[in-house]
């Protein structure tokens, strides 16, 4: 017997990535929220009710905290008040001043004016922060003064929006998502159909020369060269004398792999991705690309210069989908910048390989439901772990974990 | 100052005896455990072909010098063996489609270089005999599988405790609020005599399925150690050994053809297998049932899992199956015997070249895996604490099918190049191509920084 989830009376949109049955809530901290300013931890999970009297007090008090603060009363001043009139033909949402927070982050200045997106304006229209107003008198009335418009229901907005410029439920389940998490988030350069994205190439030339002085120290110091090709039918390492491991397993490294340092087959933009794009549309599965960049909060973000997003997303639905093939993946990868590991992991290899040198974050929307998943090219052919045999293991030197204490998870 | 960058050293671990020292301090109070033996020395061959580096040069120590000298001198006279001298002996069993090795030294000798073969009566490491003995009272050496029984019955008691300590603290508080409510009403009374007879069920329930923590009196608690060593039995003189190593077919086919170290045969006294009708028994078994065919395309799961196991093996890693965590293989930086895996490996096959457009291989990968099994597999893995690797294998069209076609061209017609008959494995093996990605769940409340 568990203590009752309190579904029916939940805040009006939770963050669609957290289960609500995962965990009893305990809300007792949110009469507590208004005199600190950090977040307030959760309280101690009770997994079933146990007769005392302090634990149904807690959950008694842990209610009442939960309906004061979704009883409160939100007031807008009116000169805070956003209001929108929605073009029907375009989509966008014109208002007349930008004020608020939202602004430093969304939509875009044009004749005065604020422009908004269908999935901006849903946003702010969910949150409250947005109202929008049919042009002119009604659906269909053109004329008439600009300011007479009516409200728009929410029905109405996410009848109109949903649907305008490519905007569908999917991505605007992400969009809302990330946003209510606080990231900043707009459009990828890919964002229609037929849209050609910027194709990445390989990494910049300096990297390339420094490979070829490596190698070339490479020659010096670590011992022979492979010279004659391998055996047909093996053995790989005859008999003979051997210095080190290294000059064994470099014997047997015969199976090409895909080095993520350079592009696979891309070379100028334009070419490649057409190239790529008919490739694709021969196997006869669709071209992935990323819809959505993303800003952490915490990167100083400036509307006028984004720089580089953190986070580059893809949307997906699970239920016409599945888990995408390697041309599609290699095609999506191809279409992010080559991001490799810093410097600092150096020393770090499976730091390095979980890292990866491009990587891309899925969202995939199963009706409502996200997941996000990150994809990366980790690169194994880079990480020549016999080198680094007589080095132990970088920061776990002596053997890692071993047999510790209770920490086992399996081997 | 120690200089031995150029060749990294294998035979002197400064950190060699460390483990063996923590082990005898006892740790939050509990029973200090025999010291651990040394593995950094057990393992130190990566692989059965021995490498010998030189001693580590040390500047402003002239005798590090001579040593030098002497060892480089007495090895260009007289080099000592790369490879086992004979070769290991395997014999292949028809009947079940497996390989064993049976002889004890080969057994050892292959766990401790490189970490190949699992035992048949053991979890991974051949341990059966150990554990025998020490059942019997003649050894008193640990084994793995004894450690992580003992670490689970600890881990039980612990656990038993704690909720010994709380069902306590409920009991007090219970009893407070009620002296506190002096005359409380019956309901509530009754409410907590309730709960309070939960509790005992709890109880009862708890001490009859699993030893308890300090056991009933009546029960002497010596009898919940893992194998306590008894002491009146007649030493028995000797154990005969039940149990063997099998090899995986991967295993088997690395250690003849890239390493040979290793012969297969068919019967302890028949000649070794060649390469070649090795490769075609493992190609053949790698369906169930068995498929024998003359020819063997590039898509027989066992060349793929085969390019898989090499390429991982190749770049140094420790590569040992993975069905215990429902995936293809697990990736140990030094070995099992050190460290948990890092890596766990799902083999996927692309069909990316024209040939195999249409084919049934191709579309059967092409469907695609749904992303409930992706997400199953991942969660398993972070459960786990091991990071999932998408290994994707490029499979190239047979010899002869393909030949001088770009992607995309248009592929054979079916008749010819069904597969053909491997004279060149190792040419075989440069044309797969792998790629590997790293998959793992993304959560924008954590990664908001």
């Amino acid at each position: 017997m568990t203590t009752p989830p309190l579904s029916p009376s939940r805040p009006p949109s939770p963050p669609p990535d957290l289960d609500p049955t995962d965990e009893t809530q305990d809300f007792r901290f949110l009469s507590l929220a208004p005199t600190t300013s950090t977040l307030p931890r959760r309280g101690e999970k009770d997994f079933e009710p146990h007769g005392t009297v302090s634990q149904s007090s807690t959950l008694a008090a842990s209610r009442d905290a939960m309906h004061a603060a979704l009883s409160y009363t939100r007031s807008q001043a009116p000169k805070h008040a956003l209001v929108g009139v929605l073009e029907l033909e375009s989509g966008i949402t014109r208002v007349e001043r930008e004020r608020g927070i939202h602004a430093r982050t969304m939509g875009r200045e044009k004749g005065g004016g604020w422009e908004l997106l269908p999935e901006e304006a849903l946003y702010l229209l969910e949150r409250g922060g947005l109202e929008v107003r049919w042009r002119g008198g009604g659906p269909g009335e053109e004329g008439g003064g600009e300011d007479e418009g009516l409200p728009m229901s929410l029905q109405a907005a996410y009848a109109f929006l949903v649907g305008a410029q490519g905007l569908n439920v999917e991505r605007y389940l992400v969009y809302a998502g990330l946003k209510r998490s606080g990231y900043v988030v707009l459009r990828g350069p890919a964002w229609y159909e037929g849209d050609e994205e910027r194709h990445y190439g390989g990494p910049p030339a300096a990297i390339e020369e420094e490979k070829g002085w490596k190698r070339w120290w490479g020659m010096l110091f670590q011992g022979k060269e492979v010279g004659q090709s391998p055996p047909a039918m093996g053995p790989l390492v005859g008999k003979g004398f051997y210095r080190s491991h290294a000059d064994i397993y470099r014997l047997l490294s015969i199976v090409p792999c895909h080095d993520p340092t350079t592009a696979t087959k891309h070379e100028n933009t334009s070419s490649a991705s057409s190239q790529s794009n008919r490739a694709l549309e021969d196997s006869g599965s669709p071209r992935l690309r990323p819809c959505f960049y993303v800003w952490k909060p915490s990167t100083p973000y400036k509307k006028s210069a984004p720089g580089a997003p953190d986070f580059r997303v893809a949307v997906l639905d699970a239920r016409d989908s599945s888990f995408p093939t390697l041309q599609q993946l290699d095609d999506l990868l191809q279409s992010v910048p080559y991001n490799p590991p810093p410097a600092s992991m150096e020393r770090q290899p499976v730091q390095k390989l979980k890292h990866g040198y491009r990587n891309i974050i899925l969202a995939i929307v199963d009706q409502g439901v996200v997941s996000y998943m990150r994809i990366a090219d980790a690169g194994f052919c880079k990480e020549k772990l016999y080198d680094r045999l007589g080095r132990g293991t970088g920061s776990k030197r002596g053997g890692g974990r071993g047999r510790g204490r209770g920490r086992g998870r399996g081997r | 100052m120690i200089i031995a960058a150029w060749w990294p050293d294998l035979r002197s671990w400064p950190w060699s005896n460390k483990s063996a020292h923590q082990a005898e301090k006892p740790i939050n109070g509990r029973p200090p455990r025999a010291p651990r033996p040394n593995y950094n020395k057990i393992h130190a061959q990566p692989l059965p072909v021995n490498a010998y580096p030189l001693p580590p040069f040390i500047a402003h120590n002239p005798l590090s010098w001579l040593h030098i000298a002497a060892v480089y001198i007495r090895e260009n006279l007289s080099p000592p063996p790369s490879h086992p001298e004979p070769h290991y002996r395997a014999l292949w069993l028809a009947s079940t489609g497996t390989i064993h090795v049976t002889d004890e030294q080969t057994i050892r000798a292959l766990w401790e270089k490189g970490f190949f073969g699992k035992g048949s009566l053991s979890r991974s490491e051949p341990t059966w005999l150990e554990r025998e003995k020490r059942k019997l009272g003649v050894s008193a050496a640990d084994t793995s599988e004894q450690w992580t029984r003992q670490r689970r019955e600890e881990r039980r008691q612990f656990k038993n405790e704690r909720a010994k300590k709380e069902r306590e603290a409920i009991e007090e508080r219970l009893r407070q609020e009620t002296g506190d409510a002096a005359n409380g009403t019956a309901v509530v009374r009754s409410e907590n005599q309730r709960e309070i007879s939960i509790v005992h069920e709890e109880q009862t329930t708890i001490s009859s399925s699993t030893p308890p923590v300090n056991g009933p009196p009546n029960q002497p608690s010596s009898s919940h150690l893992p194998n306590p060593p008894p002491q009146h039995l007649p030493l028995p003189l000797t154990i005969p050994n039940r149990e063997h190593l099998q090899l995986s077919p991967e295993e088997t086919f690395f250690l003849v053809y890239a390493l040979d170290a290793l012969t297969i045969h068919l019967t302890p006294t028949s000649p070794p297998l060649p390469l070649s009708t090795l490769l075609n028994l493992l190609c053949t078994h790698s369906t169930f049932p068995p498929t024998p065919t003359p020819t063997i395309p590039p898509s027989n799961p066992f060349l793929i899992s085969y390019t898989v196991y090499h390429h991982f093996r190749s770049l140094g890693w420790v590569v040992r199956p993975g069905i215990k965590f429902g995936v293809d293989y697990l990736l140990y930086q030094r070995g099992p015997a050190f460290a948990h895996a890092q890596f766990s490996i799902v083999v996927v096959p692309s069909y990316r070249h024209a040939y195999w457009r249409g084919r049934q291989e191709a579309e059967v990968g092409r469907k695609g895996k749904s992303w409930w099994w992706v997400h199953a597999v991942n969660r398993v893995q972070s459960q786990v604490l091991k990071n999932l690797v998408l290994v994707f294998v490029e499979v190239p069209p047979p010899v002869g099918a393909g030949e001088g076609e770009r992607d995309g061209q248009g592929g054979g017609d079916g008749q010819q190049g069904q597969g053909e008959e491997i004279k060149d494995i190792t040419s075989l093996l440069k044309r797969y191509k792998i790629r590997e990605l790293v998959l793992k769940r993304w959560t924008p409340n954590r990664s908001r920084d």
